[in-house]
């Protein structure tokens, strides 16, 4: 076996084993409950997944050489596409009348914290459920980190195998161990979700559906196990604890790293925090004046509040429902639109094209129309008050228009089902985005039970993308991509 | 300042010159209000024209422009333009309303063909023939016909109409600009004269074909009738004007490529091969998705209304020969996505252009073949010609600016809660690329009628800001702009 295959195998192993571990808290949940139909399945899937993965480790043995690019993108892809497939037998064996791309399409959502399924998830048994939300928090905080975290031996070789699982143009780099950094980010998500936990059982919130909540809402994966992703009728404190942690869970987690290193003075430099909090802001004042306008000064701050909640929600791309939004006019529901479309912050739990990159591209515009005017000029653009290479610049643009291609090739090949204009545009953006609900149907939860099989795989193939951030997606459709590193 | 008043008093003139032409036509048709209209217009353009031209006489050869003052004086122009060219639209009375007479007039020099004109057919000849001229007029942009006609602003005006002329590149077809503005307009005139010439064979009257070539050469897309092209159902018509359409979107330059012998180097241009790829996929693709689940069941009848629709849409013209918003939608998504695209650079077409999504595609390319294999050197280039970096940034910043005023677009005219999410999208898209119809409320048998004085004004100016390229449009509102020591 050679260095890239190894390497390869390695991860693959890795990832089959923590996968394997963590489905037991699914399996206990299952034998404490007697649910009888999901024991097996989960308890094969548990065994068999360790076995896979000792066995791969072993097989694999100690890697101590660096990789090619092309061997971490080809890991990351396997890695994903593997856990998502080996997910599939258990939804299908495990819930009945589903098929295979039902359980494919449950599969992806809950990996890529896309907050879409199949049918009501609040009726599949307890285990699923739980297995769902923890494939939410995996797949958020991401499973190549998750790894790293762990295993000692690969610190250093996995600078660049993360970094395709976290694109973006900042990285991680607040500490002198690159395993260090991975360590805390995985801490930090452990911090937040034990913390929303404990803040949603003190509100009032049942112990289970606590759990599940604090699980999914910290990756940004919508809250599908209550009413569909529907939680209007929550209480006040509850709406507020899940609006917080989906706003934490959605910025870059390079601050709470800061913040842990007590460099608080970095973060205030941060445009990138900043430029979200102001999106967020400007979309909940705009929204409350487009629907609140001639309302008292009490009832204008209350409907700021429940504004700002969904506003958070659609950001983030959690894509709940929290607030009563049937009655809001085709302006906030356009608005909410581009705010989904450019989404949370880099290095975070959240989709979409991303605060940092939306940042260059109109520093990219700004700087265009002075080049017009200064053709002669050497200025050069800065992010966080650095100046950056152009091939920089350039690669969040470039970004930006893959995006939009995949936006639109998607709604194109999703209107080959029985869905108007409207529905194919919106999910397209829904499941790119890795949001899930649809914002073109606020109110209404997605189902999709009665798509075709070929809608549903559309449906996975763009939620992977967006996860992955298109490129590893679209490379395994390049010769250059299979060739071994000697033929290139 | 006074080389802005001195351009300004020519271009006033040239505009006067230009009514003359319905005003011809209403004397005609016999028609009294317009000649009243026209005669009042073109005497107030002469008269500010000349009155301007004489208190500020200065030799324009002399003019060396900076990049401000160019770009000011295009955005400006046609802006003036619009708002002249709408008062022979209010004194008519054919379009009362200031804001509904604005919105046409810019719909027609930036040939985006939307209209908010429920019946065309009422309208006075004398109207609709200065309707369809100002569409003509801003297809090979108004600067590229002013530095045509006055030959004495030389090389230094390549700069005004490299603002003006769509697409990221201006090739110089002859050593001065001024020649290459005149080969430009030659190449124009004549296929639009072929044009009408061919229309009148297909047993049209001297007034349609006239008035159809205009808007078709121009990629336009303003008829003289409600029922657009669909209005002749005639077959000859439909190719006649497809395939004129097709000629309209392609890069003119590769016209004086083939007239200097050369027409294989033409068929091998990058730009070109991807226009027909895109096309002729887009045909297959819709007219296979009419026969399965559109309802038609002739195959020659769902190429040719699949041919004529891409073509329109991609060419930013923008006629009609059926209702393509009962088509399925999957044809529905797919034109939309045509009209992202848009024709070729040095055409007369709108949108983002075929040559950027060539040079775009190239560069997702690179960059996924530097992710893989690190950072290697491959530069981007078309055919023989590297592309450099700076061109490659304005190039990612047209784009991502295009999307932008998408969006921004979107939200503003929906603020006063005219239409849906569909209709204002794609109004808004439509007019940006230039194409004139949309989707839903603003559909090829809709007008845009329904939307208030606010909402056209914003459609007015995004189709004067996708004319323009955006950047001389936006050039204009920039800090930089007023401020040109500012850094």
């Amino acid at each position: 076996m050679n260095r890239n295959k190894k390497f390869i195998l390695n991860i693959l192993s890795d990832a089959l084993l923590i996968f394997g571990v963590s489905i037991l808290p699914s399996l206990a949940v299952a034998v404490i409950r007697g649910e009888e139909s999901v024991i097996s399945v989960l308890g094969a899937a548990a065994a068999l997944l360790a076995a896979a993965g000792l066995a791969g480790m072993k097989l694999s043995g100690r890697i101590d050489a660096q990789v090619r690019p092309r061997i971490w993108y080809m890991t990351t892809f396997f890695t994903w596409m593997l856990l998502i497939i080996l997910t599939v037998p258990v939804f299908y064996f495990g819930i009945p009348g589903y098929s295979l791309t039902d359980a494919m399409l449950e599969s992806a959502a809950s990996w890529t914290t896309t907050g879409v399924g199949i049918y009501d998830t609040a009726s599949l048994p307890w285990s699923l459920q739980l297995l769902r939300s923890t494939c939410n928090w995996l797949g958020g905080v991401g499973i190549i980190i998750t790894i790293l975290s762990l295993v000692p031996t690969r610190q250093f070789l996995g600078y660049g195998l993360v970094s395709t699982e976290f694109p973006g143009p900042s990285f991680l780099k607040s500490d002198n161990s690159f395993r260090k950094g991975y360590r805390k980010v995985v801490l930090v998500y452990i911090l937040l979700t034990m913390l929303q936990f404990i803040m949603l059982l003190l509100a009032g919130m049942p112990e289970f559906t606590s759990l599940l909540t604090a699980l999914s809402n910290t990756s940004t994966s919508g809250l599908r196990h209550i009413g569909n992703g529907v939680v209007t009728d929550l209480s006040a404190p509850l709406k507020a604890i899940i609006t917080l942690f989906a706003f934490l869970g959605s910025v870059n987690c390079m601050l709470f790293l800061l913040v842990m290193n007590r460099r608080i003075a970095d973060i205030r430099k941060n445009s990138e925090i900043r430029v979200y909090v102001f999106r967020l802001l400007a979309a909940a004042v705009l929204i409350t004046g487009f629907t609140a306008a001639g309302a008292s000064e009490r009832g204008l701050l209350k409907a700021f509040g429940s504004v700002m909640m969904q506003v958070v929600s659609v950001m983030s791309t959690s894509g709940y429902i929290i607030t009563d939004v049937s009655r809001w006019p085709e302006v906030c529901v356009i608005l909410l639109l581009i705010m989904n479309f450019a989404g949370a912050s880099s290095l975070s739990t959240g989709g979409g094209i991303k605060t940092s990159r939306t940042i260059i591209a109109f520093k990219t515009v700004s700087y265009g129309i002075y080049r017009h005017i200064h053709p002669n000029s050497v200025r050069s653009l800065t992010f966080n008050k650095k100046p950056m290479k152009s091939d920089q610049v350039m690669r969040a643009n470039i970004f930006i228009a893959l995006f939009t291609l995949f936006w639109l090739g998607g709604a194109l090949l999703l209107s080959l089902d029985d869905m108007s204009v409207r529905q194919a545009l919106t999910y397209s953006q829904a499941m790119l985005t890795n949001t899930g609900n649809t914002i073109g149907d606020l109110g209404a939860p997605v189902l999709v039970q009665d798509f075709t099989p070929f809608t549903k795989t559309v449906m996975c193939l763009l939620m992977i993308a967006g996860r992955l951030e298109i490129y590893p997606f679209i490379m395994i459709f390049l010769k250059n991509f299979w060739r071994s590193d000697s033929a290139v | 300042m006074k080389r802005l008043i001195n351009f300004y008093a020519l271009f006033l003139n040239l505009m006067g010159a230009f009514l003359a032409l319905p005003l011809v036509t209403a004397l005609i048709y016999g028609e009294k209000t317009p000649v009243r209209a026209f005669a009042l217009v073109m005497a107030a353009c002469f008269a500010a024209g000349l009155l301007m031209y004489f208190t500020n006489r200065e030799d324009l050869s002399d003019m060396e422009m900076k990049p401000r003052e160019t770009f000011f004086i295009v955005a400006t122009t046609w802006i003036i333009a619009s708002a002249i060219g709408c008062v022979p639209y209010m004194l008519t009375g054919a379009i009362p309303d200031p804001f509904d007479a604005f919105f046409e007039t810019c719909s027609g020099f930036t040939t985006t063909g939307a209209t908010i004109i429920d019946d065309v057919e009422v309208l006075p000849r004398s109207v609709l023939l200065w309707r369809s001229l100002t569409q003509w007029l801003g297809g090979m942009g108004i600067i590229v016909l002013f530095v045509a006609l006055l030959p004495r602003f030389g090389i230094k005006a390549r700069n005004i109409a490299s603002a003006e002329t769509p697409g990221p590149t201006v090739t110089k077809l002859t050593s001065r600009f001024t020649g290459t503005a005149q080969r430009l307009y030659i190449a124009y005139i004549i296929l639009t004269a072929a044009l009408a010439l061919f229309l009148m064979g297909g047993h049209l009257s001297f007034y349609d074909s006239v008035n159809h070539a205009l808007t078709t050469m121009a990629t336009g897309g303003f008829s003289t009738y409600a029922d657009s092209i669909a209005h002749f159902g005639s077959d000859y018509v439909v190719w006649v004007i497809t395939a004129f359409m097709f000629l309209a979107g392609t890069n003119f330059e590769l016209f004086f490529v083939i007239a200097d012998g050369h027409p294989l180097r033409a068929l091998k241009n990058e730009e070109f091969r991807l226009y027909v790829k895109i096309i002729a996929v887009s045909v297959a693709a819709i007219a296979a998705a009419l026969m399965m689940k559109g309802g038609y069941s002739s195959l020659y009848t769902a190429v040719k209304d699949s041919a004529f629709q891409v073509i329109t849409i991609m060419t930013t013209t923008g006629y009609a020969t059926a209702d393509f918003d009962l088509w399925p939608v999957f044809c529905r998504i797919l034109l939309v996505i045509l009209m992202f695209i848009g024709g070729s650079s040095s055409s007369t077409a709108g949108g983002v252009k075929v040559i950027r999504v060539l040079v775009l595609l190239k560069m997702i390319k690179k960059e996924i073949n530097i992710k893989l294999h690190g950072n290697i050197v491959n530069d981007i280039s078309i055919g023989d010609q590297k592309i450099y970096s700076a061109t490659l940034t304005h190039i990612t910043a047209f784009v991502t600016l295009y999307l932008f005023t998408l969006m921004a677009g979107t939200f503003l005219i929906s603020i006063t809660g005219s239409g849906d999410l569909v209709t204002n999208f794609t109004a808004v898209l439509s007019c940006i690329s230039n194409v004139g119809p949309g989707l839903g409320g603003v559909g090829p048998v809709r007008t845009y009628s329904f939307y208030d004085g606010f909402s056209t004004s914003v459609l007015s100016l995004v189709m004067v800001a996708g004319r323009l390229e955006l950047s001389t449009f936006f050039i204009i509102f920039s800090r930089f702009f007023w401020d040109p020591n500012r850094v």
